[in-house]
């Protein structure tokens, strides 16, 4: 019996370890750790930027709001669609805004939260010696990306450095003012009332800039065209989108919006009338020269996109200035 | 017992490297991993974070459509996954249930493991309960609508595919543990998920097991060795042991003498007719050694007769006075002995054995008159003797110090050894075989 008891020994051992060989366990899926990282990568965000394009590209050439919507958003949209109605009235007596598409510098929102935001500095689109920004964003996941708005840089603005956490730009939520001179929201309603007065509102300080200026100019000429029958307002508002904003290296903010603002022509002058051509006349009319007698009142609302570079709260300099702006765009007329 | 105990750790060791072995060949687990998930009545299938890339950053992805429509799918970074699945009806593949079947967690509801394809067929057959037809049918209603065409549209995909009815593709997962893959089809019917890996098949207790045993084995087979080595020189031990004590038992039984007895006695039993001879047929077969009390005689007498003698060991005879007679020299004894002074002197003019410068030099003339009454053998020999004495005597403490040295001295001295002839050679002989056994 003992003579057997080695092998009895060996045997059981041999089965033992042969058991380890086939129970091996499940494995279990190891997910990442959550980090930081870019909505999109830069180079698919180029392949992005580029279809986005392509996709205004060929709404631009058909008109179309609705093809324009696959690829554009916000602001833009606004813009464009009314630029396309222009264009219908006036034909080739006016030009769409062009586009860059050649970008410079991108900075892309973080992955973790919606909607994803990107922001292009763009190469002087061709007639143009101005840069330009384009603003894009994808609304939520199961949207793709879309241009939101493009607008040129001012001639003598600076484009600040924006700040990145682990390659992503950092956005900045409207009304998040913590840390600067004020919130997005409200510098952009300051600025509407600094148009609307011609002084800076409490709390803010706006440097001069070429827009307010032109619309302040233009203002003028409509008061001394309509003379003695009437009267020339224009008031300011913000629109009714929320600003796209981002983090400065100076620990300010860029912050990208849009505003409108309307011209009421009021005449005043018992049985005078204004005559209006141009594009309110074809706006009005739907005729490339089409005219309109204003015997009451009318008006005309524009929209712009303004760029403003919002300094850091206890800044040396709390000057807010305008980065960039569109041209304003006129969207609708009403008369009576 | 070290021969059983190196015996049992070679067998031991041997079984251990065949476990091993066994371990890494035909115990291997299979190589390839396929698990398969039906989704249940779901629009969109997807893997949580970690799945696709389970077993192997390298996975065989199959996704089948339940009808004849288009499938699609498509990779991406899992949040980015998770946020566009967000809302819709999506089941979740979660990992394993077992090596054949992925775990399936169905929206709305608990977890629920994917039968087996075998299992499948029976579960389609049998009818699902109403009740879970209508939970399911309520559950549905709070999912977001969605053209199911949009997935492969997203902006935010890594890679899409697309294919009639069945699609097969590999995907190497370049970020682990980040990456998930969302697949639905045109009709909005999740497919058949399938992922393959080719997974490690190395058994962590292969190499240790064979690496254990190779020493096992080593260690049995060198104490092996040993032992059989051990017990060899044993066994020789023992040999030398007894030859010894025969060689001394020998020696106790041997005669030391001059002449050995044994010698003695093998040549007296060679020439045993010899001594039943005449006295001169003794003495010729004897080599003249016939009746020598201590050395037998040389053969080369003539040869130490006339060697040359150092000075002092000449002995110079005085000039015998004129024609003084020796007494009791009678003519025949001078005639038949020449050990009579003036026959002698002749004699040994004659013999040269030692005339130097006129001087008559004789070993001891003495002894030569003392046994002039002998025959010739033995005045020679006791010439020869005195010689031997002296050559002996001046050699002797090399020859009895050390026999090779008596060798040498023998060979480079005026030939004492050789004068005192075989019998001495067989004592140095002897005294050699002593000297190496002590």
């Amino acid at each position: 019996m003992r003579k057997y008891s080695g092998f009895a020994l060996l045997a059981a051992a041999s089965l033992a370890l042969s058991g380890c060989a086939s129970n091996e366990a499940l494995p279990a899926p190891t997910p990442a750790a959550a980090v930081t990282r870019v909505a999109i990568s830069e180079e698919t965000f180029s392949d992005v930027q580029k279809d986005i394009f392509d996709s205004v590209a060929k709404a631009d050439s058909e008109g179309n709001t609705d093809s324009l919507a696959a690829r554009a958003t916000g602001p833009f949209t606004t813009i464009r669609g009314a630029q396309y109605k222009l264009k219908k009235f006036l034909a080739d007596s006016y030009g769409l805004e062009t586009l860059s598409t050649t970008p410079i510098q991108t900075a892309i929102s973080p992955a973790q939260n919606y909607p994803h935001t990107a922001i292009s500095v763009m190469e002087a689109p061709q007639g143009s010696n101005l840069q330009t920004i384009s603003v894009f964003e994808q609304s939520t996941a199961r949207d793709n990306w879309k241009i939101w708005g493009a607008l040129d840089i001012l001639p003598g603005a600076t484009f600040p450095a924006l700040k990145l956490s682990d390659s992503a730009a950092v956005s900045i939520a409207p009304d998040a003012g913590d840390g600067l001179v004020a919130s997005p929201q409200d510098v952009l309603a300051g600025y509407t009332k600094a148009a609307q007065t011609a002084k800076n509102p409490d709390g803010m300080t706006f440097a001069d800039d070429k827009l307010r200026q032109t619309l302040w100019d233009g203002n003028k000429t409509n008061t001394e065209a309509i003379g003695d029958a009437g009267s020339v307002e224009m008031t300011f508002s913000t629109a009714d989108v929320d600003p796209v904003t981002f983090a400065t290296d100076d620990g300010g903010a860029l912050v990208v919006g849009q505003i409108n603002f309307r011209t009421k022509i009021s005449v005043t002058q018992e049985d005078a009338t204004v005559t209006l051509g141009s594009m309110i006349g074809a706006m009005a009319t739907g005729k490339a020269d089409g005219e309109i007698q204003v015997k009451k009142s009318l008006t005309a609302d524009y929209t712009v996109m303004v760029a403003f570079h919002i300094p850091a709260d206890g800044a040396k300099d709390e000057t807010i200035t305008a980065v960039g702006a569109s041209d304003p765009v006129l969207l609708a007329v009403k008369n009576g | 017992m070290r021969r059983i105990a190196s015996t049992a750790l070679a067998t031991f060791g041997i079984i251990a490297v065949a476990i091993g072995i066994g371990f890494m060949t035909f115990w291997a687990p299979d190589g390839n991993v396929r698990a398969t998930a039906k989704a249940p009545d779901a629009a969109f299938v997807k893997t949580e974070a970690g799945v696709i890339d389970l077993i192997g950053e390298d996975v065989s992805i199959s996704l089948e459509a339940p009808d004849d429509s288009e499938v699609i799918v498509a990779f991406g970074n899992s949040d980015d996954i998770d946020a566009w699945a967000d809302g819709l009806n999506v089941a979740s593949v979660s990992g394993l249930s077992d090596w054949d079947t992925l775990k399936v967690e169905a929206p709305g509801t608990a977890v629920e493991e994917t039968p087996t394809p075998e299992a499948t067929v029976t579960a389609e057959a049998t009818p699902a309960p109403e009740a879970t037809a209508t939970d399911d049918a309520a559950a549905s209603e709070e999912f977001d609508e969605v053209d199911p065409g949009l997935l492969a549209e997203s902006d935010m995909w890594i890679q899409v595919e697309q294919g009639k009815k069945k699609v097969d593709l590999s995907y190497r997962v370049a970020d682990p543990g980040a990456i998930s893959l969302l697949a639905t089809t045109t009709t909005g019917k999740a497919p058949t998920l399938t992922l393959s890996w080719q997974h490690e098949t190395n058994n962590g207790l292969a190499v240790p097991l064979i690496a254990i045993g190779v020493l096992v084995t080593m260690i049995g087979v060198l104490l092996f060795a040993l032992d059989i080595q051990e017990s060899r020189r044993r066994a020789a031990r023992r040999a030398e042991r007894e030859a010894k004590f025969a060689r001394r038992a020998e020696r106790a039984s041997a005669t030391t003498s001059v002449l050995s007895q044994s010698a003695l006695n093998a040549l007296i039993a060679e020439k045993e007719t010899i001594a039943e001879a005449p006295r001169e047929a003794q003495a010729k077969g004897t080599a003249q050694a016939f009746g020598a009390g201590i050395v037998p005689m040389s053969t080369r007498s003539e040869e130490f007769r006339n060697r040359k003698l150092a000075q002092e060991d000449r002995i110079v005879l005085p000039e015998p006075a004129e024609s003084t007679p020796v007494p009791d020299a009678g003519e025949e004894s001078t005639e038949g002995d020449e050990g009579a002074v003036d026959t002698a002197t002749e004699s040994l003019n004659e013999d040269a054995a030692g005339v130097h410068d006129g001087t008559i030099v004789t070993p001891d003339s003495g002894d030569a008159t003392d046994h002039a009454d002998e025959d010739d053998i033995d005045t020679e020999q006791t010439s020869q003797d005195e010689h031997t004495e002296e050559d002996v005597g001046a050699n002797g403490a090399a020859s009895e110090a050390d026999d090779a040295a008596s060798d040498e001295t023998n060979e480079s001295a005026p030939t004492p050894a050789d004068a005192s002839g075989e019998p001495i050679e067989e004592a140095n002989a002897e005294e050699d075989e002593e000297n190496k056994n002590a």
